[in-house]
């Protein structure tokens, strides 16, 4: 909005401000679908952690506008996933009350727990646009949830996209065979029907806003809206200065065998142009980045370096194209598996920093101690009932020119650490301590955020599978501008450094300890204020006053 | 908690023979984080009661949230109690006539409205000088201390009783 033109308002047919108040009100449409979703759920990974979205697109699955806690990866690969669904249910395939639903690899989000469903809208009898929504089921079946499984089969139940309700009428097949392919069988369905709440919500909120402006469609009004932001995105591209920048970095990848990604962009005019070439080719684990998911956190990582506080929306992300070589570890082919792609993904728009970072060091952040990490475990409860639970840890943030880093924060991903009051109710687990972990911010004018340290054990009689979601335990969170490194990660079973890729089994008792890396740092350590350090190590933050010497 | 609640409202001074009450149970289906408050139907309850209970629970549900899940037992996890009783003599009034007999009129001013494409001459009322029944057409602007009410052309007012304006559109949403 705050590029829009007066002018530009008046050939349009909207003036400013009935065009901020619709703005404002498809917001609360898809924010209220998002209350709505949370408050029938029934998973901490939609309750506690807010894993979905909600998204609003036109009758083409072009972004309109998403709730206001939605993820990134998700606000990039939902509208994609609607577009999929209208190609293979084009407008006059569909009929009000239609649920199309998939959690297709390439089609959906690059792994299979997350369920994307999507209902036509239609307003007197005409396809106006799409409600649309994805979250990430509590479990979806196949092997629990690590980097180990070498093909989708692995991973759990598959569902292509098809109708999960015909006019109204559900499918109950599907619903059959998804409740004997997975360990949470109420739980699963539940957030899915939980998702359908929130679908009919923005249907009706949509309809109303409609009717009450006596428009007939939708397009104008989301034409506005992408056309603006398209404009202001181009206008923040021109800003750059023109030229072809590169960045590399290594992830922990297999242990034995780290990933390498490269990315060129392309500052060309108004357009930026990202080529991931020279990155590995896809590994047989399930930390390959489908395309749909490369895409989102690229441009994501473009969006934070330009125009941070545009509204997300099809427009937005127009002048920007994302391509890899098939067969890379951020574009693989059939049949891979994804299932812990954050592992690779959330490194995508550290790359980008590094590419823009030298045009435009007040905008970016050093390395962060992502990607987030996770603790899966899954096993048979006291009344004999599967059980299967993720919980999620965050490490610390970069710092950036005039900030620490925040401590235990997730980013890019915006999910939140679980809290422990929930998980000692929901598993047979006791903590002995979840707190921050001294010393794991990266010194520097602006110190790291600190990562947490979570000591937790077993307390079920019966066996646990754990599995993890662990990364930068190998390679820190880098520095920039004569910052130090952030402390890598540490995961230990029984007080013993253990391989964070593979997955065990606890006995009562058996203890888990993860420590989450710390931010990167930012300027030489040596120029901190002496007054922030003196807070440091009254606070235990730092305990080596000497890294900062 | 009924006998308590209606202790409650007798120490107060309550009318007691105007009692109203409502019972109410926190509910939600098992495994859920967040519950919707249901009318209950009136006790006492027995296990006859229980269809009743949860067709309470799934209308109100699907009031809220337009649908059921399937298969999914239902748990409650507070129990409400709602008595309520007038006090006699609990009836505010408030009047609106403080005109002492002024006209509220207080001048013309040019007023920008949109529909209209540019400035209006329209008249200024004083908003606590304005008589009951008093009806005043669009375009108009109400002054008072801590607001402006204005009112586009074709709108019109009218003060009710307690002092409330009354503002009617016109059929063309101007």
């Amino acid at each position: 909005m705050s590029n829009a033109q007066p002018a530009q308002a008046a050939r349009s047919g909207f003036d400013a401000a009935t065009l901020q108040v619709l703005w404002t009100r498809l917001i609360a449409c898809v924010d209220e679908a998002a209350a709505a979703l949370v408050r029938t759920s029934f998973s901490t990974l939609v309750r506690e952690s807010h894993d979905f979205s909600c998204v609003i697109t036109d009758e083409f699955g072009r972004s309109l506008v998403q709730a206001t806690r939605s993820i990134p990866s998700f606000i990039g690969t939902l509208p994609a996933t609607v577009k999929h669904f209208i190609r293979e249910f084009p407008p006059d395939a569909l009929h009000p009350n239609d649920v199309l639903i998939t959690n297709d690899l390439h089609q959906g989000t690059g792994h299979l727990p997350d369920i994307s469903v999507a209902k036509p809208i239609f307003y007197e009898g005409r396809l106006v646009g799409f409600a649309a929504s994805t979250a990430h089921a509590p479990d979806i079946g196949g092997k629990i949830r690590s980097p180990e499984p070498r093909e989708v089969f692995e991973e759990g139940f598959q569902i292509p996209i098809m109708k999960l309700q015909e006019q109204g009428r559900t499918n109950d097949t599907l619903i059959t065979l998804l409740r004997k392919n997975v360990r949470t069988p109420d739980q699963t369905v539940g957030d899915l029907w939980a998702q359908i709440v929130a679908l009919d919500m923005m249907e009706r909120r949509v309809t109303a806003l409609l009717r009450s402006y006596g428009f007939t469609e939708l397009r104008p009004m989301a034409e506005e809206i992408q056309g603006r932001c398209e404009r202001a995105m181009r206008q923040a591209i021109s800003e750059l200065p023109d030229g072809v920048y590169r960045s590399a970095l290594d992830t922990d990848g297999l242990m034995d065998r780290p990933v390498h990604l490269e990315m060129t962009l392309t500052v060309d005019g108004d357009t930026i142009d990202i080529d991931y070439a020279g990155s590995d080719p896809q590994v047989d684990r399930a930390i390959n980045v489908c395309m749909c998911y490369t895409y989102a956190f690229t441009v994501y990582g473009v969006k934070c370096c330009t125009s941070p506080n545009l509204p997300n929306n099809e427009g937005a992300f127009r002048p920007i194209t994302v391509r890899g070589p098939e067969g890379c570890v951020v574009n693989p082919v059939f049949p891979t598996a994804g299932g812990s792609r954050m592992l690779v993904g959330h490194y995508l728009p550290i790359l980008v920093f590094g590419c823009l970072g030298s045009i435009v060091p007040d905008r970016v952040m050093a390395a962060c101690g992502s990607p987030m990490w996770g603790m899966n475990q899954s096993g048979v409860n006291r009344e004999g009932k599967p059980y299967a639970n993720m919980f999620f840890y965050n490490g610390g943030m970069g710092a950036t020119f005039r900030r620490d880093g925040p401590t235990c924060l997730s980013w890019p991903s915006n999910v939140s650490s679980t809290p422990i009051e929930l998980s000692e109710q929901i598993a047979p687990l006791r903590f002995k301590y979840k707190r921050l972990r001294p010393d794991s911010g990266g010194p520097g004018k602006f110190r790291g955020g600190l990562g947490q340290e979570i000591s937790v054990e077993s307390r079920s009689d019966s066996l646990v599978a754990v599995s993890f979601l662990a990364e930068r335990t190998v390679f820190p969170a880098l520095g920039i501008e004569g910052g130090k490194p952030g402390a890598p990660g540490v995961l230990k079973i029984n007080g013993v450094k253990v391989d964070p890729k593979k997955q065990y089994v606890l006995k009562r008792g058996e203890t888990v300890y993860l420590g989450t890396p710390g931010g990167g740092g930012h300027g030489d350590p040596a120029l901190r204020d002496p007054q922030a350090l003196t807070r440091d190590v009254t606070d235990g933050y730092v305990t080596r006053r000497c890294d900062y010497e | 908690m009924e006998s308590d609640a209606v202790r409650v409202l007798s120490e107060t001074g309550a009318n007691l023979e105007r009692l109203e009450t409502r019972r109410m149970a926190d509910m939600r289906y098992w495994g859920q984080g967040s519950e919707i408050v249901v009318d209950l139907p009136p006790g006492p309850f027995s296990p006859r009661s229980a269809p009743d209970i949860v067709h309470a629970f799934e209308e109100t549900y699907r009031r809220l949230f337009s649908r059921i899940p399937p298969e999914v037992s239902i748990q409650m996890v507070n129990l409400r109690v709602s008595v309520s009783a007038p006090v006699d003599g609990a009836q505010m009034r408030i009047t609106a006539d403080q005109t002492q007999g002024q006209s509220a009129f207080k001048e013309t001013r040019p007023v920008y409205f949109a529909e209209a494409d540019g400035f209006i001459e329209t008249a200024v009322y004083d908003r606590y000088r304005i008589k009951a029944g008093e009806t005043v057409e669009g375009p108009a602007v109400f002054e008072e201390n801590e607001s402006t009410l204005v009112i586009g052309p074709g709108a019109v007012c009218q003060a009710q009783p307690d002092g409330s304006l009354v503002v009617t559109l016109p059929e063309d949403g101007g």
